[in-house]
């Protein structure tokens, strides 16, 4: 199968294909219809006009022959008289001689096929009377006009030949005359009638009715030699031998019809006969290309065709394979295009056939493409900032521990040197000025370390969820810091009824616990302390409230708090893991924690959101 | 600026650091004076002369900052930005030393031009001899943008 690059190329083949082949097919078997009926009609008329021809050539010869013989019947007696009496012409005999002359001129005026009458006498072989009088006297006796009717006492025909005393072509007719005293067999004379063929077989010949620009009627010979001018051929009578086979095969004594070359070596169509009674080939012929003209019409009117349809179904195919192809090689374009990853692109093709559905349905998968890959970038986007958030806190997590962790063995390794130092002085006030120093390290590494691992922990070693009771959860809270809120002297209202919490209990109980510490711990020198606990519950979520009239916090600390080993006061106890502890744990419930202070001696109050049963990302 | 006393501005939370730090100049050769604050925040009035120290007089600027990265309030890094922002702080040379070997911090303080990045030995003797290497260098060595 052939391989098309493109759609108009298949369809400009195909239709081509499919239009030229019967045109192809149509034309040739008509041009074969054509020639085939061109010839034989050809043939008809050329055997038509041969048959007619060779008939009045026929006629012709029969009617001088009748001539002749009428003329010998007519005559007889006084040829006789004046043939005997050749020497010493008596008067008598001269008007009978005069009278025959006169009766020959009378016929040849009559009859136009005749040049000359004469009679030849057998005896001495000389013209005895002529219609030309200067001709009596001369000798014929080697003639065959004259030799062959004495021989054969029958009708003689001369054919044409070359004449040596009219020095031009002649024909012949001779017959014997007999006496009609005796028994009839004895010749007293032979007449002689000349054809004039310029006017009586000539013309008939000639005559190219019928036979277009090239056709004509040619006789031959035995010799086939060719007898009458020739249309082609200046001066042929007795002077072209022709070679072409109808002539050959019409002097051979055979009748046809054939295509062949003629003396040109012309292609013709040919008719040719044999006339027995002179042994002439008769041939009509007409030249193949005069009979193909109105072929060669035809064929040029189907090239013209031809050309014109292909013309025209080439632009019809490139018309229609641009019309088709246009939209699948802007489709294709289209496909690459997205392929690309430009998906904002759409196909505009609207119409209504296939290119159109797969328009729609291009169109329809780019959006589906669009939508996904957005939904994809968004959720690489979240997932990425995530992670980077994850990154950043395990790295300020680390960075925190080594630095936290680092610091008390600092204190540690310092003091025991100095303790050292002390001791070799004797300075036992500052030795156990060192010892303390070293003692406190030691036990801030040891909270430190605790606290880490409960740190860790969240997240990783967590308690099933449940619904918390958040009042009697506070209670238990209350009853765990009964002394430090005794000490602090601190006024501690609970909202009753609070929303229940879900989550992680012992967590939650540890945020409650550390917030509430917070509070106290930060109280100042407030005469009155006095911490709230209420919640507010909305949709799907409720934020927890715990409130205190201590210092407060500037604003610009907010955050900064809930960072890992941050303390604002160097000197208030504690590691600054608290309230990192408590964000972490509220952050893994899928919550948030952040604190609202007006600043110093203002008071902070501490929320916490949760998500409620159900609702935990 | 021999003669001279070497004052020093310590920034430093951790109490114990700051014992360790302040004894070890006490057995220092050159005079010393160090001005020890606890949180970047005080730092910051100090230097600038705001708030409880807004006293020029009482509270002039030291020769040298030494400057602990993680303080309560304002962070180290912090302290010495704005330290850089303010004219009268631009040019005063800043030590850090802590206990932060991490390569962020060491590149945050110089971004922030700290002049020196110490990190805190654990090892006593190491500790002392930097303490005193350092008041020696500040004092004895150091040329100042003022004098």
């Amino acid at each position: 199968m052939i391989e098309f690059k493109s759609i108009r190329t298949r369809l400009v083949f195909w239709i081509l294909l499919i239009a030229l082949v019967p045109l192809s097919l149509a034309i040739i078997t008509t041009y074969y219809q054509r020639v085939e009926v061109i010839e034989s009609r050809t043939l008809e008329k050329l055997v038509a006009i041969r048959d007619l021809k060779v008939a009045r050539v026929k006629d012709w010869l029969q009617e001088r022959s009748g001539d002749l013989k009428t003329i010998s019947t007519g005559i007889e007696l006084n040829v006789l008289e004046i043939i005997n009496s050749r020497d010493s012409l008596s008067t008598n005999s001269l008007k009978k001689l005069e009278k025959i002359r006169q009766y020959f001129m009378l016929f040849l005026n009559n009859h136009k096929s005749y040049s000359e009458i004469f009679i030849i006498s057998p005896i001495t072989g000389k013209i005895v009377i002529s219609s030309n009088q200067d001709m009596e006297g001369k000798d014929k006796s080697d003639d065959d006009y004259f030799n062959k009717p004495l021989e054969s006492k029958k009708l003689f025909i001369q054919d044409i030949y070359q004449s040596k005393t009219l020095l031009t072509h002649a024909m012949a007719f001779s017959i014997p005359i007999f006496c009609a005293q005796h028994d009839g067999s004895h010749v007293i004379g032979i007449l002689v009638a000349r054809i004039d063929l310029e006017h009586s077989l000539y013309p008939m010949l000639q005559d190219k009715v019928g036979l277009g620009k090239t056709g004509e009627t040619l006789i031959v010979n035995s010799d086939v030699m060719a007898l009458n001018e020739l249309r082609f051929y200046e001066d042929a009578p007795l002077n072209l031998q022709i070679k072409a086979e109808p002539a050959i095969k019409a002097s051979q004594g055979k009748s046809g019809t054939g295509v062949s070359a003629d003396y040109r070596g012309e292609q013709v169509v040919a008719a040719y006969t044999y006339i027995p009674r002179t042994g002439w080939g008769f041939v009509s012929k007409q030249d193949l290309y005069e009979l193909r003209a109105p072929i060669r019409e035809l064929v040029w009117n189907a090239i013209i065709l031809f050309t014109i349809a292909c013309a025209g179904i080439v632009l019809v195919a490139i018309f229609f394979g641009l019309k088709i192809s246009k939209p699948i090689v802007k489709m294709s374009a289209l496909a690459k295009e997205i392929a690309g990853g430009n998906y904002s692109i759409r196909s505009d093709i609207n119409s209504h056939d296939e290119v159109g559905s797969l328009g729609v349905a291009i169109n329809h998968m780019v959006d589906e493409i669009e939508k996904w890959n957005e939904t994809l970038k968004d959720k690489v986007k979240s997932r990425t900032v995530e992670l980077e958030e994850k990154s950043s806190e395990m790295e300020r997590f680390t960075y925190t521990v080594s630095h936290d962790l680092k610091s008390p063995l600092v204190t540690i390794k310092g003091f025991v040197g100095m303790l050292e130092k002390d001791a070799k002085n004797g300075d036992l006030k500052r030795v156990s000025e060192d010892a303390k120093y070293i003692n406190d390290a030691t036990s801030t590494m040891e909270t430190l370390l605790g606290e880490l691992l409960d740190f860790s922990r969240v997240g990783r070693l967590d308690n099933p969820y449940e619904n918390i009771p958040m009042n009697a959860l506070l209670d238990e809270v209350v009853q765990l810091l009964a002394g430090p809120i005794s000490n602090a002297r601190a006024d501690l209202h609970i909202a009753s009824n609070l929303p229940n919490a879900y989550g992680d209990r012992p967590r939650i109980k540890e945020v409650l616990q550390n917030l509430i510490e917070n509070a106290l711990k930060f109280m100042g020198d407030q005469p009155e302390p006095q911490i709230d606990i209420a919640a507010s519950a909305k949709e799907g979520e409720t934020v927890y409230i715990i409130k205190d009239n201590g210092i407060g916090i500037d604003k610009q600390y907010h955050e900064k708090v809930f960072g890992m080993f941050e303390h604002l006061d160097p000197d208030v106890e504690g590691t600054g893991m608290g309230l990192a502890l408590i964000k972490r744990i509220i952050e893994t419930h899928g919550g948030r924690v952040w604190l609202e202070s007006d600043g110093k001696g203002c008071g902070t109050t501490a929320f916490f959101l949760l998500p409620k049963e159900g609702k935990e990302s | 600026m021999n003669g001279e006393a070497l004052n020093i501005l310590l920034v430093e939370d951790n109490a114990a650091h700051a014992e360790l730090v302040m004894r070890s100049f006490e057995d220092q050769a050159v005079a010393n004076q160090i001005k020890h604050v606890k949180d970047g925040a005080k730092a910051l009035d100090y230097l600038f002369n705001r708030g409880l120290y807004s006293d020029a007089e009482a509270n002039p600027l030291p020769h040298v900052v030494l400057l602990d990265l993680r303080l309560p309030k304002i962070d180290g890094l912090e302290v010495l930005k704005q330290m850089r922002e303010e004219d009268a702080t631009k040019k005063l040379p800043v030590v850090i030393l802590t206990t932060s070997a991490a390569e962020t911090d060491t590149a945050k303080a110089y971004e922030y031009h700290a002049n020196s990045y110490l990190v805190k030995p654990l090892d006593f003797d190491q500790f002392s001899k930097l303490m005193k290497d350092l008041g020696f260098y500040w004092l004895a060595w150091n040329h100042y943008p003022w004098s």
